[in-house]
């Protein structure tokens, strides 16, 4: 039945640009251009030996030793998942993932905080800027903000505003502000609003828990594993550890429905990944954030040598993490491999790593606009501000400074379609992200979209709705 | 009750194919019987249309993939905790 897929004048067929490697006792083939993933088996590896430019694929079957059912059913998938091409069809190509219509707006409440983490880019508020800071963002400033997010761009449909300080608990009268004003514009104007914050959990009160369920906020709250690891790096400025502060916090949000909880814990050679998601799952947290301590590699927080091999053996184990959720019908604990997944599946490819300056920005305590927290207080990148909107011309210099377009090192890179350049600020900040890191990740999520692309597609849209797709052909979950 | 003609695993591909194929997706709920090209039971029409409560959901999904920041997907921030 296969055989009669082919005509009798068959184009020459050559090997697509790709990618192989080891994870696990697996080999893996990516396609850069088609985003497209196997585990390779000896009759691929063959096959893509020997192809070169042959015109029939039954002396390309017999050259590789392979010319049975076999071999058929290795060359046809190889065929459509853009492994071995045609002089014809020429490379598939993966599509653009499309332009977003929902906007992020990380807005600076306070910059003050009121612990002294030892890896905290806000650096007590200094941030980049020339000059000192008002410590929290004011009524005007806030009423403008508003004011100017939902006149900046007509498309933006769904918009989500992520305080951010600081600790933007801090200042809870300026954020129950805006979140009513923002809830009350988006009803005028007929846009979905959805709130976010990013907090140490040291002030969480009942009432301020309340509030984030009331208005379903997604919430990151700082958790560096266990009390003696993170007394270790997050201290009150007393001296101080917070841990039993942040566990209050923690409590007090845990069993609210309302709201969307993120651990958020930063990576170091004191907490390596693998116990962060033993940690968070033995408390019963199910959604992790988990990213590396950014520092230069002469800081003591950084990873390299041992600790960044463990890191990336951490990462690597991710795949069997992912791949036992999605056949349970569960959301994976970690979350970094969640758009890569998708990307494969929808065989869409990206040319930045996020939308900074285009739908995300950040705004800043005094109502300067950047393309994302991360850069506030750096010149360069101030995109305008509250009062004036954004500066076209700082906007256009924003987005030819990143993204695979603009950065040497992703020209020829495999991996670039995924990764998207790495992080913005990274970049500005270091020169670029961390390529092997990135590479890694990369790698995992090529993993675990092969382990399912060819027995069980579907089970791969668990990363966003687990059993959504059983339930469609089955009318229940429960796999 | 009448047998459904579509197996699960059929469905699951059905279903996959109209997230990713949007002819084919309005096809389908145009016109079930004559894009697949057999007769459905009621089941199998049942499925149909949770397939089309479905599909915005990963639609938007997918949609919102270029403003999705890689480390911290559902609309949360990059870099330092």
């Amino acid at each position: 039945m296969i055989e009669n897929e082919f005509r009798q004048n068959e184009p020459r067929y050559s090997v697509a640009r790709y990618h192989s490697f080891h994870l696990g006792n697996a080999k893996y083939l990516f396609a850069p251009l088609s985003l497209e993933a196997v585990i390779a088996n000896e009759v691929d590896l063959r096959l893509l030996l020997v192809v070169g430019h042959m015109s029939h694929h039954r002396a390309i079957l017999q050259r590789a030793g392979f010319d049975d059912e076999r071999g058929m059913e290795s060359f046809v998938r190889l065929l459509k998942r853009g492994f071995i091409v045609t002089t014809e069809s020429g490379e598939l190509r993966a599509s653009l993932v499309p332009a977003s219509s929902d906007v992020t707006f990380m807005v600076g409440v306070a910059n003050y905080c009121n612990l002294t983490c030892r890896y905290c880019y806000v650096r007590e508020g200094a941030f980049d800027f020339e000059q000192p800071q008002a410590s929290h963002m004011d009524n005007t400033t806030a009423d403008l903000a508003i004011e100017t997010t939902f006149s900046m761009n007509p498309s933006f449909n769904r918009y989500c505003f992520h305080f951010y300080g600081g600790e933007p608990t801090l200042n809870m009268a300026i954020i129950r502000r805006m979140v009513e004003r923002a809830q009350e514009k988006g009803r005028v104007v007929g846009r979905p609003v959805e709130f976010a914050i990013t907090t140490n959990g040291t002030l969480i009160t009942k009432e301020i828990a309340e509030f984030f369920n009331h208005y379903r906020f997604t919430v990151y709250l700082s958790l560096d594993g266990d009390q003696k690891r993170h007394d270790l790096n997050r201290r009150f400025r007393n001296g101080r550890g917070s841990f039993s502060a942040v566990w209050r916090g923690f409590e007090r949000l845990s069993n609210l429905r309302g709201i969307r909880l993120f651990g958020s814990a930063v990576i170091s050679p004191d907490l390596p990944l693998h116990q962060v998601l033993t940690l968070f799952a033995d408390y019963g947290i199910k959604h992790a954030k988990t990213e590396r301590a950014h520092v230069f590699e002469s800081d003591s927080l950084s990873l390299r040598g041992k600790n960044l091999n463990i890191y990336l053996e951490d990462v690597r184990r991710l795949a069997d993490h992912y791949c036992k959720a999605l056949a349970e019908g569960k959301p994976p604990m970690d979350t970094r491999l969640v758009s890569k997944i998708l990307q494969m599946f929808a065989g869409k490819a990206r040319t930045n790593f996020c939308q900074a300056g285009r739908n995300v920005f950040g705004i800043s305590v005094d109502g300067g606009i950047y393309p994302c927290a991360l850069f506030f207080g750096r010149s360069d990148f101030r995109l305008g501000d509250v009062l004036t909107g954004l500066t076209g011309e700082r906007l256009e210099r924003f987005n030819r400074c990143f993204g695979i377009l603009h950065q040497k090192q992703c020209a020829d890179c495999w991996a670039s379609g995924l990764c998207g350049g790495g992080c913005p600020a990274m970049v500005d900040r270091f020169g670029s992200d961390n390529c092997t890191i990135l590479k890694a990740e990369a790698e995992t999520a090529i993993a675990v979209y092969a382990r399912f692309v060819e027995k069980d597609p579907m089970c791969l849209l668990g990363v966003i709705a687990p059993n959504l797709a059983d339930w469609v052909s089955s009318g229940h979950t429960g796999s | 009750m009448e047998k459904p003609n579509l197996s699960e695993a059929k469905r699951k591909e059905i279903f996959r194919k109209a997230l990713l194929d949007k002819t084919f997706r309005e096809n389908l709920l145009k016109d079930p019987e004559g894009t697949l090209t057999t007769k459905l039971a009621p089941d199998d029409i049942a499925a149909i249309e949770r397939m089309k409560a479905a599909l915005p959901v990963f639609d938007s999904a997918i949609d919102s993939l270029s403003g999705t920041v890689l480390c911290a997907p559902f609309g949360g921030p990059c870099g330092i905790a």
